[in-house]
């Protein structure tokens, strides 16, 4: 469904080129969700960004349906939620996502919006100023707004950085749901213990190399262990030493 | 156009329920009620007093607007990665054009509201009927949101917020001290050589010229502008704002995000 092929982002600092990126070759298929881990500054966000078109790569190709996609243009058939979002705060909920679903559609289907509310659980909260939600609801929105033209396909980044547990716990159900709905989720993170419970297959990424991919069962047996998170130490260490 | 109008209304409609739109709009009306005052000091000038006065402020508040609803709410937008939504649905020049397109709205409301109580205080507490102040309104939407063009092209080059506002005060005024420094330059440029007349000319074309849009003094004094005069000044905001919006939207374009 989603390709990359040899995508390579390099920075030209004072001090030299920096790879962000080093030939990233990956494959999402439909119906997965898919789980981009690594440790700060692996190269995650470049990832999505080069992806949703925000940033020029410096070699290589992306491909969506078989079509490669061009940079700097919109990507509709994409949901999107980036790292640390903040909605519009000087809109209510539901004038926030009718402005979303205006953009993303040629006619406002009201029934489509309460959809969207009720699947996030924010029906309630419809008339609220979005400077008035909490954290968590504010993420909420995030995930409302980016099914705003029914894409089925989500790439989702940090999807649950800044919740609390219940708040994570939320998200994480709501993304299982949305999976069986049809829907191919791409997401980042650096928690594991919500990739582990949400990921069909996952990839590694270390200073900027994909070092794996695939099922989490095959990443704990590669390196003999029971939990992600001592595979993962494990796997950082062995690159970066 | 159906994206630019939807960004251009939400950007309105954000610009009016924030606190600062109503901030503006009292600090209008106390420079307003200032100028009166300063007018009843005055020996038979009070509609010259409220007048000029009237017009420092409509300028002083569409800066602000420029640089306040203009530039910084753009970059508030960026730092809430609220951009990167909007640009997975709406082409990079879309944003751009609705972006500008709202901080204009606002410009053109404060310029109205500004001009039709200078109207009014002049009517009232100087018994002068000066419906010429509605031009100083359009040449003050002419003159800033040709500033929030140039606003937009330092955005999409990628610079802060605090060297963007920064840039906008010198171009302002520059701007406004182009007619004079044209001039003197002409005049030594005739002293030197061609080629330095020829580069001092075609810079002159190049940089903005509010001072074209001043025609403060003419309506201080109840003049009238020669409509010539007035198609042409029109004609230059048009092409130098379309330019100034192209090169946005073509820097924007090339920019990583």
């Amino acid at each position: 469904m989603l390709t990359t092929q040899n995508l390579t982002k390099t920075y030209k600092g004072r001090e030299g080129s920096i790879h962000a990126l080093a030939g990233l070759n990956l494959q999402v298929e439909a119906g997965e969700i898919f789980g981009l881990l690594g440790p700060n500054g692996a190269g995650k966000t470049t990832t999505v960004k080069m992806i949703m078109g925000f940033m020029a790569s410096t070699a290589g190709e992306i491909a969506f349906r078989g079509e490669k996609l061009a940079m700097a243009e919109p990507r509709p058939q994409f949901g999107y939620l980036p790292e640390s979002f903040k909605p519009n705060p000087n809109l209510t909920v539901e004038e926030y996502l009718r402005f979303h679903n205006q953009l993303a559609c040629s006619a406002i289907d009201p029934e489509k919006i309460e959809a969207q509310l009720r699947l996030v659980g924010m029906d309630r909260f419809r008339q609220r100023r979005v400077s008035d939600l909490s954290k968590g609801m504010g993420q909420r929105l995030g995930l409302a707004q980016a099914f705003a033209g029914d894409p089925d396909f989500l790439i989702l980044d940090e999807p649950t950085s800044g919740l609390d547990p219940i708040g994570r716990s939320e998200v994480i159900d709501l993304l299982l749901s949305i999976n069986k709905q049809g829907k191919t989720i791409f997401f980042c993170s650096h928690i594991l213990s919500e990739v582990e419970r949400l990921c069909d297959r996952i990839g590694i990424l270390v200073e900027g190399r994909l070092q794996f991919v695939g099922q989490v069962k095959d990443f704990l047996a590669k390196w003999e262990v029971d939990n992600l998170d001592d595979g993962f130490r494990r796997e950082v260490k062995c690159v970066t030493s | 156009m159906r994206h630019i109008i939807t960004i251009s209304m939400i950007a309105f409609k954000e610009s009016l329920r924030d606190r600062i739109f109503w901030g503006l709009l009292i600090f209008l009306a106390l420079f307003l009620v200032f100028s009166v005052y300063v007018s009843s000091l005055s020996l038979n000038t009070a509609a010259r007093f409220i007048i000029n006065f009237g017009m420092l402020g409509i300028s002083m508040v569409c800066l602000t607007v420029s640089i306040l609803f203009g530039m910084y709410s753009l970059y508030r937008e960026k730092e809430r990665n609220e951009l990167y939504v909007l640009l997975n649905r709406i082409p990079r020049p879309a944003y751009i054009l609705g972006r500008f397109l709202g901080t204009s709205y606002i410009i053109i409301i404060f310029s109205f509201i500004a001009g039709a109580s200078i109207f009014f205080l002049a009517w009232i507490f100087g018994q002068r009927l000066a419906p010429e102040l509605f031009w100083a309104s359009y040449w003050a939407v002419l003159e800033f949101t040709m500033l929030t063009g140039i606003g937009m092209v330092f955005y999409s080059m990628g610079v802060t917020f605090t060297l963007n506002s920064l840039m906008l005060l010198a171009v302002y005024i520059v701007g406004h001290s182009m007619t004079e420094a044209i001039q003197s330059f002409i005049g030594l440029g005739q002293l030197g050589s061609k080629t330095h007349l020829a580069l001092v000319k075609s810079l002159s074309y190049v940089l903005p010229n509010f001072d074209m849009f001043d025609f403060r003094l003419a309506i201080v004094h109840n003049e009238a502008l020669p409509p010539g005069q007035v198609m042409l000044v029109t004609l230059y905001w048009l092409c130098y704002l379309a330019a100034l919006l192209l090169i946005s939207s073509a820097l924007m374009k090339r920019q990583d995000i």
